[in-house]
């Protein structure tokens, strides 16, 4: 995590498309400010079924998943993306509620690749999406 | 008609008919003498006139005296002394025919009297035999039934019907606690001959016992199945046990209780605590964000600095609000958690790769379908409703099967080191994500609404998605099924310590082993193979219709054969209105006994659930009949069951005596009358000389409850209306 610094302070060379999957607004509002403030471009979507239509419509560079969504799990919109080929390479991180080993190795089985318990550290947050975008 | 009211009426038309007769015969012979010759006749008889008329007085008076001293001396006393010899002989050898009763047969009566005597003496011998080869068998079984009565588990025997043979006091003290603050109508009544599913709902109880068959049919020796439920508020730890008859199939189940303490309520108070946290941890990621981000970016625009204060305020006041409401609610909850999914939400260690291949080979030769196992040759636990959990499977399977008209299809069983998956793979048509998504909102089984595919699955905190994974072969799908490996838990459940040590004895019926549950529908079951409820109340009068009231209701259930003492109802009735002196002479229940209890429309829905699928059986029923009627509206209990009237049946078997009452018709059975006018007393009076009842009944070949209620019909005192 070292030379991929967080850098609130420091200008995110691109603008990278996160698509934030997130069922309840009083978080999904702040975590689109904090994204733009990071300097990503950010679309949202409420449930699943949207969710799947967004990365139709914008395939994005990284996913912020919740794990529940009012429609269905967020583990099965992972699986759903992971067999199409073209979202093979899109990055996805699930944004739990629970923090238990369970909840990683589902997360790791269903092929995302981080799972962040809420609450969360901003930068933590944004250690990872920055690490995970820097891979290519 | 009452018989003798009948045979004096008879008499009297007798008597008229031949005077009626006499005076016809005379007026047809006079009519076909001619006038000249009545004349000469007068002339002639004249001098005997007296004689002429007095002879056909006396003839007239000889014919009534005669007849009614055949009818009174000879005629009534000979049916009466039959019926009672007949009383006496069929097993009431105590009983003696009043000698007095006709001196015409008192010669006969002392004969019968005799013969009795002796009966008597020789049957108390048998009796008292048959008491000394009991009594080292009752010694063992007493014994052992108290032993298994101060266990502090809940112990039911049912036979394999599911009707409950035996049942300890342990098991009435878990139900109470479970009880408590759960409205009447809806407690459970446990009891001798009820069913199991009183407790454990069918399809529960259904699934275990098939369960059980599986594991015998698999020569498997452990007979037990082992799950955990609600009982109203409390954790209950269920054990089955499966005992075989001679003939090595299931006789019956012994069902076992244990209270689960705290630390063993593990599985649901997480599954409780999980969703505060989720709520909790969902805020406070909301707050923390917005916090965050604006300390982190003090040159956002003030509109969405405002938007994310905002939301901190929102979520700060919902937070608080959640707290306070949980601090005194979680155990609210976690009862109404256990209301809403009944008895069905009930985990149990299951071995995955036996239960799914058990459950594939049973239930995939009724489905008709054809299923390719691959199963992970090392199996693993995984803590789940198995009941719920099959359910959902096959659901998933019968709706494959029924939209894409599937034969064949494999189901795959693979593990990690914390999930466990079951594939369900098939070839040929694509399930679309719209009609998947369908199914998941259906209940899993027709009877059980409140369990869609969805919300089994969230309970199990498990998974299911649809795969086409492209590097497979395009044509196959696969419903992919992932649910948590369970977590060495504890399996040292130790029971709560509140359970007190029952002092009356265990109550059991192994008459019951062979019987089914009888269906009250059924006219043509037997009298002795029926549930009764025998009850009586007593009331602040005669007239129900007058604005009379119940005051007091008391019942006791017999069950194959026997009036069981320890399963009784009883309870006294506020009535809202003054109780007559004349009433309360006969009663004694005193209006200030009664201020503090509940009123009808609380007692009624009780009643009813004690009283629920058994005859009803009162004494002159059709009174107490009048009164829960005028009751139903304001009550909403409506008694359907069918009944049957004491009162009614003694005067079918004994039509020449007479008096019905309930102290007449107990001094001819030989009965105890111990107290009378209380309403469990009574209940019980009636209970016992219904059981006397039945083999006369039987005798005159009524046999069914439906010839018993034809044969009451007829009846006299069933033309009386209240």
């Amino acid at each position: 995590m070292g030379q991929t610094k967080t850098s609130l302070e420091q200008e995110t060379p691109s603008k990278k498309l996160i698509l934030v999957v997130e069922g309840d607004p009083s978080l999904r509002i702040p975590l689109g400010y904090l994204l733009q403030e990071n300097g990503y471009e950010v679309v949202f979507a409420g449930t699943g079924a949207s969710a799947l239509q967004k990365v139709k419509d914008h395939p994005p560079h990284l996913i912020l998943l919740e794990t529940i969504l009012p429609d269905r799990s967020g583990f099965e919109i992972c699986r759903t993306l992971r067999s199409k080929r073209e979202y093979r390479e899109t990055k996805i991180v699930f944004l739990s509620v629970n923090d238990g080993k369970e909840e990683f190795e589902k997360g790791t089985f269903v092929g995302a690749d981080a799972c962040i318990v809420k609450p969360f550290a901003m930068t933590h947050l944004i250690d990872t999406i920055q690490n995970l975008l820097a891979i290519k | 008609m009452n018989t003798k009211i009948r045979l004096k009426h008879l008499w009297i038309l007798a008597n008229v008919v031949f005077l009626a007769l006499g005076l016809s015969l005379f007026a047809f012979v006079w009519g076909t003498i001619s006038l000249e010759d009545q004349q000469g006749l007068i002339t002639i008889l004249y001098p005997y006139r007296v004689e002429l008329i007095s002879a056909p007085i006396i003839l007239l008076g000889f014919f009534f005296f005669g007849s009614k001293w055949l009818l009174n001396s000879f005629w009534i006393p000979l049916k009466q002394v039959t019926e009672e010899a007949e009383l006496m002989l069929s097993g009431n050898f105590s009983y003696r025919i009043d000698p007095n009763k006709s001196p015409v047969f008192q010669p006969l009566i002392t004969l019968l009297n005799r013969e009795a005597e002796n009966l008597e003496i020789l049957s108390n011998q048998v009796e008292q035999q048959i008491i000394n080869a009991k009594t080292e068998v009752e010694k063992e079984r007493n014994i052992l039934a108290r032993l298994i009565d101060e266990l502090r588990e809940g112990v039911i025997v049912c036979n394999k019907n599911g009707l409950i043979l035996l049942y300890n006091t342990t098991v009435n003290t878990i139900l109470n606690d479970s009880q408590k603050g759960t409205p009447n109508d809806q407690k459970t009544c446990i009891g001798l001959g009820r069913s199991i599913s009183t407790i454990i709902s069918h399809a529960l109880f259904e699934h275990h016992i098939e369960e059980l068959l599986n594991r015998q049919k698999a020569g498997n020796s452990s007979l037990i199945q082992h799950f955990v439920m609600w009982i109203g508020s409390q954790l209950i730890r269920v054990e089955i046990l499966g005992f075989l008859s001679e003939t090595e199939v299931f006789g019956g189940f012994i069902v076992v209780f244990k209270r689960l303490s705290r630390k063993a309520d593990i599985p649901y108070f997480e599954q409780f605590e999980k969703q505060q946290t989720i709520k909790i941890r969902t805020s406070l990621a909301s707050v923390r964000t917005s916090i965050e981000t604006i300390l982190s970016y003090p040159s956002l625009e003030e509109s969405k600095k405002a938007q994310l204060l905002s939301i901190i305020n929102d979520q700060s006041v919902q937070l608080t609000e959640f707290i306070n409401q949980n601090r005194s609610r979680t155990f609210q909850d976690l009862r109404q958690l256990s209301q809403q999914s009944q008895t069905m939400w009930s985990l149990q260690e299951t071995h995955v790769r036996a239960w799914l291949s058990s459950m594939i080979q049973n239930e995939g030769s009724l489905l008709e379908i054809s299923v390719d196992l691959e199963l992970d040759e090392e199996d693993c636990s995984v803590l789940m409703s198995q009941y719920l959990i099959s359910q959902s499977l096959l659901f998933l399977i019968n709706q494959l099967k029924r939209e894409f008209s599937l034969d064949r299809f494999l189901c795959r069983f693979q593990q990690s080191e914390q999930l466990v998956t079951i594939d369900l793979i098939w070839s040929g048509p694509v399930l679309s994500e719209e009609l998947f998504a369908q199914w998941l909102i259906q209940p899993v089984h027709q009877e059980m609404t409140i369990f869609t595919v969805s919300e089994v699955l969230h309970r199990h905190n498990a998974e299911l998605w649809l795969d086409a994974d492209e590097q497979w072969d395009e044509k196959k799908q696969t419903l992919r099924f992932l649910i948590h490996k369970v977590d060495d838990r504890d399996p040292d459940y130790s029971p709560g310590d509140t359970i007190a040590l029952g002092n009356p004895p265990i109550i059991y019926d192994f008459g019951l082993m062979n019987q089914g549950v009888k269906g009250l529908e059924h006219g043509d079951v037997k009298l002795t193979e029926l549930s009764y409820t025998v009850f009586d109340m007593e009331t602040t009068g005669l007239d129900p219709g007058g604005g009379d009231e119940i005051i007091s209701i008391g019942a006791i259930r017999i069950v194959n054969g026997r009036v069981l003492e320890k399963e009784t109802f009883e309870q006294l009735v506020n009535p809202h209105r003054s109780i007559p002196v004349s009433s309360i002479v006969i009663h004694g229940i005193q209006p200030e006994n009664l201020k503090d209890k509940p009123s009808i429309h609380k007692i009624l829905p009780q009643f009813f659930k004690f009283a629920e699928g058994t005859i009803l059986v009162a004494h002159n029923a059709a009174f107490d009949m009048r009164f829960l009627q005028l009751k139903e509206d304001i009550t909403q209990v409506y008694f359907k069951n069918p009944v049957l009237d004491t009162l009614l049946l003694s005067e079918v078997v004994h039509p020449y005596q007479d008096l019905h009452c309930l102290e007449e018709i107990a001094k001819r059975f030989h009965l105890k009358v111990e107290k009378r006018h209380s309403a469990l007393a009574d209940a019980f009076l009636t209970a016992n000389i219904f059981l006397k009842l039945i083999p006369l009944l039987n005798r005159q070949g009524i046999h069914t409850l439906k010839e018993a209620q034809f044969a009451e019909k007829e009846t006299y005192f069933s033309k009386l209306k209240y």
